[in-house]
C-alpha cells in the first residue's frame, strides 16, 4: 500500500473520507427524522391495521431472512445493519 | 450437544402444541452453487408474549459439504463436509408504558470453532409511538483451531453497538434508520487459508504461506429503510446499507420487496432483488509477487477482493385454513443469487440457488 513518510496509508485516508461522510450522511438522515416528525400527523390507532400487516415487516418471515441473511454475509465482507445477528460461526 | 438440540426442539414443539406459545416457527434452506458447495440449513423458533414479559428461543443448524476451488486444505484436497449447530434465547421486559429492555446469549458450535455471544437491547416509543428508538449492545467471544492441529487455539472478541430509529410517517409509510459500529480484535485470519507466493515476473507459484492479516478491524454500517402499503393489498419494503471498515473494504447494499395478497389474503406473493457492490481491502491483491519475502499483510480470500453479487427471487406463502391449526401459514421461496469476483485468478463467478421452506404457527 502506497504511504508518505508519516503519512496516513491510502486506505486509512480513504476510510477516513468515508467514515466522514457517513457520519454526514447519518447526520442528515437524523434531521429529517426530527423534519418529518415534524410535519406529519398524528396516527390513530384505528389506522394503525396497515402498519401492523405482516408484509408490511422487514422480515415477515424471520427464520427466512435469517438464513438468507447468513448466506449472504458468509460471502460478502459486509455485515450486519439488516437485522438477525446471532452467534459468530468459522464460515469464512 | 445433540441432546440439547433435540430437548430444546421437543419443547418448542411442545409449547405450540399446548398453545403456551404465541408463534412458532422455522424455516429450511438448501444452497447449491457451481463451485460445489452445497449448505443445508435449518432452524426452528418460539416466542412467548406477556403482558410485560416476553421470552424466545431459536435452533438451527447448518450442513456445510464444499470442495471449492479456493479451498486448500493439506487433510482433505478433495473437499470436506461440517455440521454447525446454534441456539440462542432471549427475553424482555417492559418496564414502563412504551420502554422496553433485554437480554440475550447465543452458542454456536463447530468441530474446530466455537463462539459466545451475550447481547442486550433497550428501546424506547414516544411522540405517541410514532417514533421508535432502540440501542443495543453485544459482546461476542469465539475460540477456534486447524482440525490437523489440536493444540492450535486461537482467539476472537468482538464489541458490536447499534442504534436506531423507526418513524411512523403516515398510516401507510415507515421510514427507519440505523448505525452500528462492531469492533473486532484477535486473531482474524482463516487457519486453513493459504498464500500462494510468486517470484516477480515468474508464472509459477514459489510457495504458499499462512493467511495474515490484521488483529483489529472496526465495521460500520448505516442503514435506511422505507416501509409503505402501496395499495390496499400491495406493500413495498426498500432498503440501503452504506458499509465500510478500518481494512479498507467499502459496499454498497440495495434492496427491494413487492409483497401482494390474493383471494382474501390466503395467498401472499412476494417478489425482491437485491444488490451488492464492494471495493477490495487496502492489503489485497490478486497475486503477491514478493517471493522470497512474504508481505506482512496477505490474504486468499476473494470475498476481501473487488465483487459484487445480485439476487433475486419468489416467495408464496399459503394459510392451508386447517381447522386442527389456525393461524398456520407455510411458504416456498426460490432464489437466484450470482458472484462475480473482479480480481481473483482461480474463480470469476458463482452461481447459485437458494431454495427454502417456511412455517408459521401462531396457536395462541
Amino acid at each position: 500500500m502506497s504511504r508518505r513518510p508519516g503519512g496516513r496509508s491510502v486506505w486509512q485516508k480513504r476510510l477516513c473520507f468515508q467514515f466522514v461522510g457517513l457520519r454526514s450522511r447519518s447526520a442528515a438522515v437524523g434531521v429529517v427524522l426530527l423534519a418529518g416528525l415534524g410535519g406529519c400527523a398524528p396516527v390513530r390507532a384505528w389506522e394503525r391495521g396497515a402498519l401492523a400487516h405482516r408484509c408490511m415487516q422487514a422480515a415477515p418471515q424471520p427464520s427466512r431472512a435469517l438464513l438468507r441473511e447468513h448466506v449472504m454475509s458468509v460471502r460478502e465482507s459486509a455485515q450486519g445493519g439488516l437485522g438477525g445477528a446471532g452467534a459468530g460461526c468459522g464460515c469464512d | 450437544m445433540a441432546v440439547i438440540e433435540r430437548a430444546c426442539l421437543l419443547a418448542l414443539l411442545a409449547c405450540g402444541t399446548a398453545r403456551a406459545a404465541d408463534v412458532v416457527e422455522g424455516a429450511l434452506l438448501i444452497y447449491s452453487d457451481d463451485d460445489d458447495v452445497t449448505v443445508v440449513s435449518r432452524t426452528i423458533a418460539g416466542r412467548y408474549e406477556g403482558e410485560t414479559v416476553s421470552a424466545g428461543a431459536r435452533l438451527a443448524a447448518d450442513v456445510i459439504t464444499a470442495a471449492s476451488v479456493d479451498l486448500v486444505t493439506a487433510a482433505s484436497p478433495g473437499g470436506y463436509e461440517e455440521t454447525r449447530r446454534e441456539a440462542e434465547t432471549d427475553v424482555s421486559v417492559e418496564l414502563d408504558r412504551g420502554v422496553r429492555v433485554g437480554a440475550g446469549y447465543g452458542i454456536s458450535v463447530e468441530p474446530d470453532f466455537v463462539s459466545q455471544r451475550a447481547s442486550a437491547n433497550y428501546a424506547h416509543e414516544i411522540y405517541d409511538r410514532r417514533l421508535s428508538l432502540s440501542a443495543s449492545y453485544a459482546f461476542t467471544h469465539s475460540a477456534f483451531g486447524r482440525a490437523q492441529d489440536p493444540e492450535l487455539t486461537l482467539e476472537r472478541d468482538s464489541h458490536a453497538g447499534e442504534i436506531g430509529a423507526s418513524l411512523v410517517l403516515s398510516p401507510t409509510l415507515v421510514v427507519e434508520a440505523l448505525y452500528g459500529l462492531t469492533v473486532v480484535g484477535g486473531e482474524q485470519a482463516n487457519p486453513y487459508r493459504y498464500v500462494r507466493l510468486y517470484a516477480p515476473g515468474a508464472a509459477g507459484q514459489a510457495t504458499a504461506v499462512p493467511e495474515a492479516v490484521p488483529d483489529e478491524r472496526l465495521r460500520h454500517v448505516g442503514t435506511l429503510r422505507l416501509r409503505a402499503r402501496l395499495h390496499p393489498r400491495l406493500f413495498g419494503v426498500a432498503a440501503y446499507r452504506l458499509y465500510a471498515d478500518s481494512w479498507g473494504v467499502v459496499a454498497h447494499t440495495a434492496s427491494l420487496r413487492a409483497s401482494r395478497g390474493f383471494f382474501d389474503e390466503v395467498v401472499v406473493l412476494s417478489a425482491d432483488a437485491r444488490g451488492y457492490l464492494q471495493d477490495a481491502a487496502g492489503f489485497y491483491r490478486a497475486r503477491y509477487e514478493t517471493f522470497p519475502s512474504a508481505p506482512a499483510r496477505r490474504t486468499s480470500d476473494k470475498e476481501l477482493g473487488p465483487m459484487w453479487t445480485a439476487r433475486g427471487g419468489l416467495h408464496v406463502e399459503v394459510d392451508p385454513g386447517l381447522r386442527f391449526a389456525d393461524a398456520l401459514r407455510i411458504g416456498a421461496g426460490f432464489d437466484l443469487l450470482y458472484m462475480r469476483y473482479l480480481d481473483f485468478p482461480f474463480l470469476d463467478a458463482r452461481r447459485a440457488t437458494l431454495s427454502t421452506i417456511d412455517v408459521t404457527w401462531e396457536p395462541r
